[in-house]
């Protein structure tokens, strides 16, 4: 669990834009893992199992916000106010962090999944599909799709003046 | 001019992992890559500082807890009344109570687990740092004693820390609980496997090894 768990919980962050609903995921992830140890073949394949039960309760958690805002017109949460406490020669990388976080809930939630399992948990493309239950080609696809609307956003933001 | 050939065509190669020698002679699309680049170097930070709930993995373990107990208490009531069953058998059939260390080891699925303040056993609920905390399992199980999700006591009949002993044709595991924290008892009752690090993956090599065990809440201070 302390492997892992700031992991899920980034991860989960960064797919609702949500910290209450990151926290609640990653405790039920961990509760599942505990509960269906036995479904586990390879102790090493624990990291991949754990980021696959991860992201169905995400992409659950992402559709079903969805669908309550179509059926009440609500806004989605506000974005997730953090702390900047880093050293200077770090504000500029956090500050595009903060930028990305919010530019990727702009993102469809299977590009944004390739692009957090590949980049922000750093897997491979193969550990990554593992995960995803794609193809490596499909996420490989995915995560170049995604990039441009990425650095558009980021630049546009940056244009705007925002934080 | 701006060459958008990069993000249209060669972003896909670099995801390939492929050389494209376009952006080699193309300063637009170098420039482009070290902007992807830069995106790259930023992702791994996106929420990195926030940890979420600095207690959560007591909140997962109280869950499980909550998910097991009643599980547990049909166990021990079905076991209970098993036992009781055939105590009554054996006191009509013999004559006298069965009140031996064969019968302490006897449980087949709950360790005898006691609380030392000082001298002084008992059963009790709560500990206090200090404390030692001594469980009896059969000569055939295996006593793992995880605080916060790590191992701190191991035994086994080929296992020994310090504090394993063979009392009374069974194990005994007693342990002083040094600091504060969650403690779990684990007993494994078949099969096992050599922990290979953390509470949970020494449970997933145990079961992936064929083996069983229970796991259950010590009173920790």
């Amino acid at each position: 669990m302390t492997r892992y768990g700031d992991g899920v919980y980034r991860y989960a962050m960064a797919m609702t834009r949500d910290r209450h609903l990151a926290e609640e995921i990653r405790q039920q992830v961990f509760v599942q893992v505990y509960r269906d140890l036995g479904n586990v073949g390879d102790p090493a394949s624990l990291p991949t199992w754990t980021f696959g039960v991860a992201r169905h309760r995400c992409l659950d958690a992402v559709n079903a916000r969805a669908r309550w805002t179509q059926r009440y017109k609500n806004e989605p949460p506000e974005d997730v106010e953090q702390i900047d406490s880093a050293p200077d020669a770090d504000l500029d990388r956090y500050r595009l962090a903060r930028i990305l976080a919010a530019c990727l809930a702009k993102l469809a939630p299977a590009a944004r999944d390739a692009v957090l399992l590949r980049y922000q948990q750093e897997l491979s493309y193969d550990e990554a599909a593992a995960i995803a239950g794609e193809l490596p080609g499909t996420l490989q696809r995915r995560v170049a799709r995604s990039m441009p609307l990425l650095r558009k956003c980021v630049e546009a933001t940056l244009q705007s003046g925002e934080p | 001019m701006s060459c958008e050939r990069y993000w249209r065509e060669g972003i896909l190669r670099v995801e390939h992992g492929e050389l494209d020698p376009h952006r080699d002679t193309c300063a637009e699309c170098h420039h482009a890559h070290d902007l992807r680049a830069e995106l790259v170097r930023a992702l791994p930070l996106v929420g990195g500082r926030d940890t979420g709930d600095p207690s959560w993995e007591a909140r997962v373990w109280n869950r499980i807890a909550r998910l097991e107990r009643p599980a547990a208490a049909r166990r021990w009531l079905g076991g209970s009344l098993a036992m009781a069953f055939a105590a009554i058998l054996t006191c009509w059939a013999i004559g006298h109570h069965p009140d031996n260390d064969a019968e302490r080891f006897a449980t087949p699925d709950h360790a005898q687990v006691e609380i030392l303040h000082g001298d002084v056993a008992m059963r009790s609920t709560t500990a206090e740092i200090g404390d030692r905390v001594r469980i009896a399992v059969k000569p055939t199980e295996e006593v793992r004693v995880y605080c916060d999700a790590r191992l701190v006591l191991r035994c086994s009949a080929g296992f020994r820390d310090r504090g394993c002993v063979t009392e009374g044709g069974g194990l005994v595991a007693e342990l002083r609980l040094a600091a504060a924290g969650d403690y779990r008892l684990v007993v494994i009752t078949s099969a096992t496997a050599d922990p290979v690090g953390g509470l949970v993956g020494d449970l997933a090599a145990v079961v992936a090894a064929g083996g069983e065990y229970l796991l259950t809440e010590l009173p920790g201070p």
